[in-house]
């Protein structure tokens, strides 16, 4: 099985998982490559992404796995790849791995607060004190529940700086032990500070982590 | 992308459909003097990116120099609110510029009941709804496809109407704008060069007189216009344009396939089919040169599946040995055949084999009338016994489900022909039971059933329509005929029918109704959720128009139709006649079998009508 690392982003944050995962089998056949498809009645390429991410959101480490029907050296899947990806997916690099997503244990999100009116005063100071606490607690709708939820345990890391227009949030949160969407620090910051709610926000993952704080690979 | 609309994607359902940046998708470096046309399709995204046309005039226009093309689509109201909110003015995908920046503004029009999106995406994209309120040469509203073969209806708001198949007319078009706009000239005075190019309609030069009873009195073109306009047609379709670098969606379409087009035109004569005779004469691609297009486009785009496009692909003579080829280079690429139109009278099992190869898709046919009687009076050329045995063969071969494709409310119609459609699926279910190799997934018959209504250019269009109480308790009829559960029907709504019936034959006075129904807020009528029957009604109301009058009414033959100032080249007398034939129930052979002399041979310039491919 191989492994392929992408960027999504700009124009290309707003292709689905489900057209992403079309847009990718197609990217493989223009770029010359034989995907193995699955047997059955209505054979689809056998490809799995980690870690849908939401419609929307950018990511600099979308990890895709795949398998071809002829091997190819890595460098070259990138660079042929790369050539017919849609504007905004940007093949990284290929590696073979053994490593099963499920080994996954947190990701690093860039999460930007926008301010119209300007950021306001000491928001950098406030939300760090915000996020400091051990009781954060927000209501979350997952497929399987929905209610009140604390995300302070969710949270493995945060910083915040400010930017010419608003606030830099990095952090690094729970990616399947529950997953963590980087929205709910947005209604975080809506509940516990309702001044410092962004007027725009930007998402973006920056890398995938295992349980040892380590990239995931 | 600029900031303001990054900012209106996350409120808005499938954002991919405004953003553009799709693979093939082309953004030319821009010379100062270039021409830019924004291509318009007034219906959503997904259902634009799904025609051939579109694709194939992009590449032609994106291909000449100093000329460039980007794609516009209607918005779906949540955009649209956003667009209006935010003060933003409807974009191209590719560049995000304003329409109104555009030179030429062109659309697509593909069916009746998208007229109100033509406007409001005017309206959206800045730019005055009349003709008569745009005085510059920037900015020319042009329109083409299907719906042109009757232009009046939208006459007030469009500019040019282009006539016919667009891939030389089009760029004939675009080069005249250029050279008014180089020389700096008016555009009265481009509209005027513009009518002398071959099928080229310019409304403004043609006066409209109507007699106290509403029909037209007298149609007068001013000079230089031509009295009628004939449709232009492409000669050779193995050296005209085809887009073997289409653009490939990132976001999901209706029809999300490569395609390749097997021929224009239809050796049948069904006589309610519009498409079939203004397509005409039949003109073939050959095997070769479609066997190497198809390569390209399914290289170069990586789609998996491939649609065989005609207006009934069964009839291309060399289908079989093409198909074999196509194989040859799809079942390795796990990539499948599609062969949307096929006909009953010759389906063969070798066929069936060939487009289950890879993946099995759907199954449709369309019988069109459920007794012998009818389908001979429309045409249609196919028995119930062909039907019966294709459909042995498909369920033979494993098939569990077929749809089924009727007309209610045809010309001479008897309720004992519409409980023929009942009867046909029964008996189809019948064959189903007996012959099904794969009983435990039970049957599905689908029986889709739209309501006819009388299209320009063909032998019925004098008739009157079917009212819409009278389709309402033919369907109701039709409902309580059909009692087995394998049987499903469905059913076109009879108001929207009856409103595409009243525009398909309309005449200029529409152009106010549909400007009042706009400004009242109807938009996307194609679509069930936004159709408001009675918002149009209340139009036709305050502008004085009456429905009956275009839908209802039974044209006299010598009556001057709104629509005899376009030709497509097929006789009125022909159409007379097969309207004739109809009424003694008398059918016509197919082309292969026989010409009968329509008229549309005479498009042709130095060969024959259906050449073998």
């Amino acid at each position: 099985m191989s492994r392929l690392e992408f960027a999504k982003s700009g124009k290309a944050a707003c292709i689905s998982h489900l057209d992403l995962m079309r847009t990718m089998s197609r990217s493989f056949l223009r770029a010359g490559f034989l995907l193995r498809h699955s047997e059955g009645f209505n054979p689809h390429a056998s490809i799995s992404v980690a870690l849908p991410l939401p419609l929307g959101h950018e990511s600099d480490c979308e990890l895709m796995d795949f398998k071809l029907k002829e091997a190819v050296a890595s460098d070259e899947i990138v660079v042929r790849l790369n050539r017919v990806l849609p504007e905004g997916l940007t093949a990284l690099r290929v590696t073979e791995s053994s490593r099963p997503f499920r080994e996954i244990e947190y990701l690093r999100h860039r999460v930007e607060l926008k301010y119209d009116g300007g950021t306001p005063a000491g928001a950098a100071d406030t939300l760090t004190e915000l996020f400091g606490s051990d009781d954060i607690t927000v209501y979350r709708k997952t497929k399987k529940s929905e209610g009140d939820f604390n995300i302070a345990p969710c949270i493995k890391e945060k910083s915040f700086s400010p930017l010419p227009d608003g606030i830099r949030c990095e952090a690094v949160l729970t990616a399947m032990r529950p997953m963590l969407s980087p929205i709910y620090l947005i209604a975080a910051v809506e509940r516990y500070a309702p001044a410092l709610s962004p007027s725009f926000v930007r998402y973006r993952r920056i890398e995938i982590l295992d349980g040892s704080m380590r990239r995931f690979e | 992308m600029n900031e303001t609309i990054e900012r209106i994607l996350p409120r808005v359902q499938k954002p991919g459909r405004y953003t553009g940046g799709e693979y093939n998708s082309i953004v030319k470096p821009r010379g100062k003097s270039d021409v830019g046309f924004a291509f318009c399709f007034p219906d959503t995204y997904e259902i634009g990116m799904s025609n051939l046309g579109m694709q194939i005039l992009y590449g032609v226009i994106n291909g000449m120099d100093g000329f460039f093309c980007e794609r516009v689509f209607a918005p779906w109201p949540d955009m649209e609110s956003e667009i209006r909110r935010a003060g933003l003015e409807l974009w191209s995908l590719e560049t995000q510029t304003p329409l109104k920046d555009f030179d030429i503004v062109g659309f697509s029009l593909s069916y009746e009941l998208s007229y109100t999106n033509v406007l409001n995406m005017l309206d959206l994209g800045g730019i005055c709804l009349r003709s008569s309120e745009r005085d510059s040469l920037h900015g020319i509203v042009i329109a083409g496809g299907t719906c042109a073969y009757n232009p009046e209806p939208l006459a007030d708001f469009i500019d040019i109407f282009s006539i016919g198949e667009g891939e030389e007319a089009l760029p004939e078009l675009l080069r005249a704008y250029r050279d008014a706009k180089t020389a700096g000239l008016s555009k009265q005075e481009f509209l005027r060069i513009a009518s002398g190019i071959d099928g080229m309609y310019v409304p403004s030069l043609y006066d409209v007189k109507y007699a106290p009873d509403g029909r037209v009195a007298s149609i007068t073109a001013r000079s230089p216009a031509p009295a009628v306009v004939k449709k232009r047609i492409v000669q050779d379709l193995n050296r005209s344009y085809f887009p073997q670098n289409p653009i490939v969606p990132s976001t999901e379409i209706v029809h999300d396939r490569a395609n390749i087009e097997l021929f224009r035109g239809c050796i049948r004569a069904c006589r309610f089919c519009q498409a079939g005779y203004t397509y005409r004469p039949v003109r073939s691609k050959s095997p070769e040169v479609l066997a190497q297009q198809a390569e390209a486009v399914l290289k170069s785009s990586g789609w998996q599946e491939l649609g065989l496009s005609s207006l009934s692909t069964s009839d291309y003579t060399a289908l079989s040995g093409l198909c074999d080829r196509l194989l040859d280079f799809c079942v390795p690429r796990s990539t499948s055949l599609a062969l949307p139109s096929l006909r009953t009278d010759n389906f063969s099992i070798e066929l069936m084999e060939k487009i289950q190869k890879v993946r099995r898709s759907g199954l449709t046919f369309a019988p069109e009338a459920g007794t012998q009687r009818l389908r001979d009076v429309i045409n249609k050329n196919v028995t119930e016994e062909d039907l019966l045995s294709t459909l042995q063969i498909a369920f033979r071969g494993g098939w569990s489900s077929v749809k089924l494709y009727f007309m209610i409310g045809l010309p001479t119609e008897t309720d004992e022909d519409v409980l023929g459609i009942a009867d046909l699926a029964h008996k189809a279910l019948k064959v189903w039971k007996e012959h099904a190799t794969n009983r435990g997934r039970g049957a599905r018959i689908t029986v889709s059933v739209s309501c006819f209504i009388p299209k320009p250019c063909t032998p019925f269009q004098w008739e009157a329509q079917c009212s819409m109480e009278e389709f309402e308790r033919k369907q109701a009829l039709l409902r309580g005929a059909l009692r087995s559960r394998a049987v499903t029907l469905s059913w076109h709504d009879a108001a929207a029918s009856r409103l595409e019936g009243v525009f398909a034959r309309g005449d200029r006075k529409l152009g106010q109704v549909i400007y009042d129904a706009w400004s009242h807020g109807a938009k996307l009528d194609g679509w069930n959720e936004y159709f408001d029957y009675d918002n149009w009604m209340r139009s036709f109301e305050r502008c004085g128009a009456d429905p009956d009058f275009y839908a209802a009414r039974q044209r006299d033959t010598d009556e001057i139709l709104p629509w005899s100032v376009v030709s497509c080249g097929v006789d009125t007398g022909y159409l007379l006649s097969e309207r004739e034939a109809a009424y003694r129930g008398e059918i016509t052979p197919d082309c292969r079998k026989a010409c009968t002399g329509c008229g549309a041979a005479s498009l042709l310039e130095g060969r024959d009508c259906d050449e073998p491919a």
